[in-house]
């Protein structure tokens, strides 16, 4: 993988995006890319790098990628808090864009991860020039999600000081227009927003190959992928590998970005019998 | 075996599968504090909150967090049992 050469880019759009585009060794790009949609506040920092990694993995097997940061985020331009999915999604969109007339794609997925992979199938949903998509772990219902990151905050607020751990207070602090994911201030409107998120509550609009991961302890992937997956009509696994989203420090990834490789190495391959 | 036992039996199969830890799940002494014996962090401590939802069918209200309640198999086991009844 040393040597391949990547290039900062900036996406042109409502707001320009920071992007990283992991070109290959051959020349013109390889006709098969990626575009990476990146997870949500300390998941993606925590990500970070295996993200980086998986693209120059798939660089390293003809694929050509692009990284880029959602606006308010990373060093892309704008305020955080200003942000919402339904922006990102537009975000999403103009990468794509980027990626199939600036970078010369013309056979693109979007791979996203957990937020970003519920993103991913929403921007696939909005445009015809996503041709397949590859979902880690995704998000699969915005209220859910919120309720485990308020059980996060319990346990931090409790591991943190337990004596003046109060419940109650967490939670209130949750309610506040303005509240606290993880580190990352939220508003109103995104909490909305993430909270309507539902993956499973109309058939997906997107038709074309798709894989869903559910990275678990578990041999068989759990029942809310089950139902992405069919209702996709695509492939669901399980993978065993320990949530690199929520480790810091913790970069391997092996076995997800070795699982997808495989994947996208049949689909190449069932596309040229296809012609 | 007691149901008890067998509870803390699956307790310890779950917390050991979820958390990725390099040890027998029997060899973990019921009273042990786990998070000084297994380094047992937020992030760990929220798998387990996840499993005992998911694979024991409870439901945590906000009362239920305590470190007391989770610094142990045996405290954990109870919590189970608990919210059974």
């Amino acid at each position: 993988m040393v040597g391949l050469p990547e290039s900062v880019a900036v996406i042109p759009g409502p707001v320009p995006l920071h992007a990283v585009v992991h070109g290959c060794a051959c020349s013109p790009h390889p006709p098969w890319g990626l575009l990476f949609c990146d997870p949500f506040a300390e998941e993606k920092k925590c990500a970070h790098r295996v993200m980086v990694e998986a693209a120059r993995a798939f660089c390293a097997a003809d694929l050509t990628c692009v990284r880029f940061d959602y606006r308010g985020t990373g060093d892309s331009p704008g305020e955080f808090g200003a942000a919402t999915p339904e922006q990102w999604v537009e975000d999403i969109l103009a990468a794509v864009a980027y990626a199939r007339q600036e970078v010369g794609v013309p056979t693109l997925g979007l791979i996203g991860l957990r937020l970003g992979a519920a993103l991913a199938l929403q921007a696939a949903e909005a445009t015809e020039d996503v041709d397949f998509l590859v979902l880690w772990e995704p998000v699969i219902n915005g209220k859910q999600y919120l309720t485990q990151n308020l059980r996060r905050s319990f346990i931090k607020a409790m591991l943190t000081d337990e004596d003046k751990f109060d419940a109650g207070s967490v939670r209130q602090a949750h309610e506040q227009d303005i509240f606290d994911f993880d580190g990352y201030p939220i508003s109103a409107e995104m909490r909305r927003q993430i909270e309507s998120l539902d993956l499973l509550a109309a058939p997906p609009e997107f038709a074309g190959p798709s894989l869903v991961l559910n990275i678990t302890t578990k041999e068989q992937p759990g029942e809310p992928y089950v139902a992405l997956g069919e209702a996709l009509g695509g492939r669901v696994m399980a993978l065993r590998q320990e949530p690199f989203w929520s480790r810091i420090g913790l970069i391997e990834a092996q076995a997800t970005v070795e699982a997808t490789e495989i994947w996208l190495a049949e689909q190449q391959a069932a596309w040229m019998k296809d012609g | 075996m007691a149901v008890d036992e067998q509870l803390k039996q699956q307790l310890k199969d779950m917390i050991v599968e979820r958390l990725f830890l390099n040890v027998a799940p029997a060899d973990i002494p019921d009273a042990a504090n786990l998070m000084d014996e297994y380094k047992i962090d937020s992030v760990n401590l929220f798998e387990i909150v996840v499993g005992l939802e998911e694979e024991f069918g409870l439901t945590l209200e906000d009362t239920d967090f305590s470190t007391e309640t989770f610094s142990t198999v045996d405290n954990i086991a109870a919590f189970v049992d608990e919210k059974r009844s």
